[in-house]
């Protein structure tokens, strides 16, 4: 019982280790998108088109690792 | 009981509820929600189609012919042309295809009662084993089948670099398949999975109350149905971005296999 309650709730501390990353990452590639489309507000539908095909990208990385604390 | 307590009982049954259970048959054939739904919501997809195909009219007055062609001109305005480039008619199909094929699947799931055939990841896969093989297929026509091979590793490496970069290039090729279905079934079923504890709790929280005649249990179901309510709002934008970001990613994908390098 003691060692299945520590399996579970180490499965969520290593998810949510895994997330800082996507977070700073998604986080970095919306203040670029804000302040590129603040001095250029001309490009601002492709900056977010570009936004969310990085944004994408990166949130893969944290939702492999949700799926994974399903899954192992 | 107390509520809280209560839903820790209740979790698996919600888990449960996610599984693809049979309809239809038992064992290796069958028919299970999930496909069913998928099939629903192709037979959507067709009808909502060819009916705004039949009655297009070069100055459309019809609010439904209006937003499918909208929807339509989203993908080819905002995702082929901008994503592709030169040559992007000849894949508008197969994006709207399937940008119309999620963007239903994953708003009937939003309706109180139905799957979304998008939840589960066999579908999910098979969505992203179709545009893998698409854009493989494009870039093998683009280049043939050794230059293909070749187009992974950008030119004007130092020749030590390009085994390496090719490897890691064709690593990342084939992730591309994973990522894709891991994405879209990641977040429609951690949307659910929200809703679904959320939708618990108050029901728990509201039985609690009339049980044992204790008003105060019934304050925290309000709350509840609030969370409720705002994660319904982000589930519907998340509904749209997901089938949006599935398109669009397939569209960077056959532009990166199509392109000369």
């Amino acid at each position: 019982m003691e060692t299945v309650f520590v399996l579970s709730a180490l499965k969520l501390v290593g998810y949510g280790l895994g997330v800082i990353g996507a977070g700073i990452g998604i986080g970095i590639a919306c203040y670029g998108c804000c302040t590129a489309s603040a001095r250029q507000p001309e490009l601002a539908g492709r900056l977010f088109t570009n936004f969310i095909i990085g944004a994408a990208l990166v949130e893969a990385l944290g939702l492999i690792g949700f799926v994974m604390s399903f899954l192992v | 009981m107390n509520p809280l307590d209560a839903l820790k009982e209740e979790i698996p049954h919600l888990k449960a509820s996610f599984d693809s259970a049979f309809l239809v048959g038992e064992g290796g054939i069958g028919l299970t929600q999930y496909v069913f739904w998928m099939f629903i919501c192709l037979a959507l997809t067709l009808i909502v189609v060819l009916v705004a195909a039949h009655k297009l009219k070069p100055v459309p007055s019809n609010k439904f012919v209006n937003m499918v062609e909208y929807g339509y001109d989203l993908v080819r305005g905002g995702v082929a042309k901008d994503a592709i480039g030169h040559g992007y008619k000849r894949h508008v199909p197969f994006l709207a295809s399937i940008f119309f094929f999620i963007l239903i699947s994953n708003f009937v799931g939003l309706i109180p009662g139905c799957k979304t055939p998008t939840g589960s990841i066999s579908v999910t896969w098979a969505l992203a084993i179709v545009s893998f093989v698409y854009f493989n297929y494009w870039g093998v026509k683009a280049h043939g089948g050794l230059g293909y091979l070749k187009s992974f590793c950008p030119s004007g490496l130092p020749i030590v670099l390009v085994p390496i970069v090719w490897f890691l290039e064709l690593v990342s090729a084939c992730l591309r398949a994973l990522t894709l279905a891991v994405r879209l079934y990641a977040n429609m079923f951690a949307g659910h999975m929200v809703l679904g504890i959320f939708a618990l709790l108050t029901s728990l929280f509201i039985s609690y109350a009339i049980n044992n005649t204790d008003l105060m249990y019934a304050l925290p179901a309000v709350g509840w149905v609030l969370f409720l309510v705002a994660m319904y709002a982000l589930e519907v934008l998340v509904a749209f971005l997901q089938a949006y970001v599935f398109t669009i990613l397939s569209a960077v994908y056959i532009s990166l296999a199509t392109s000369e390098h």
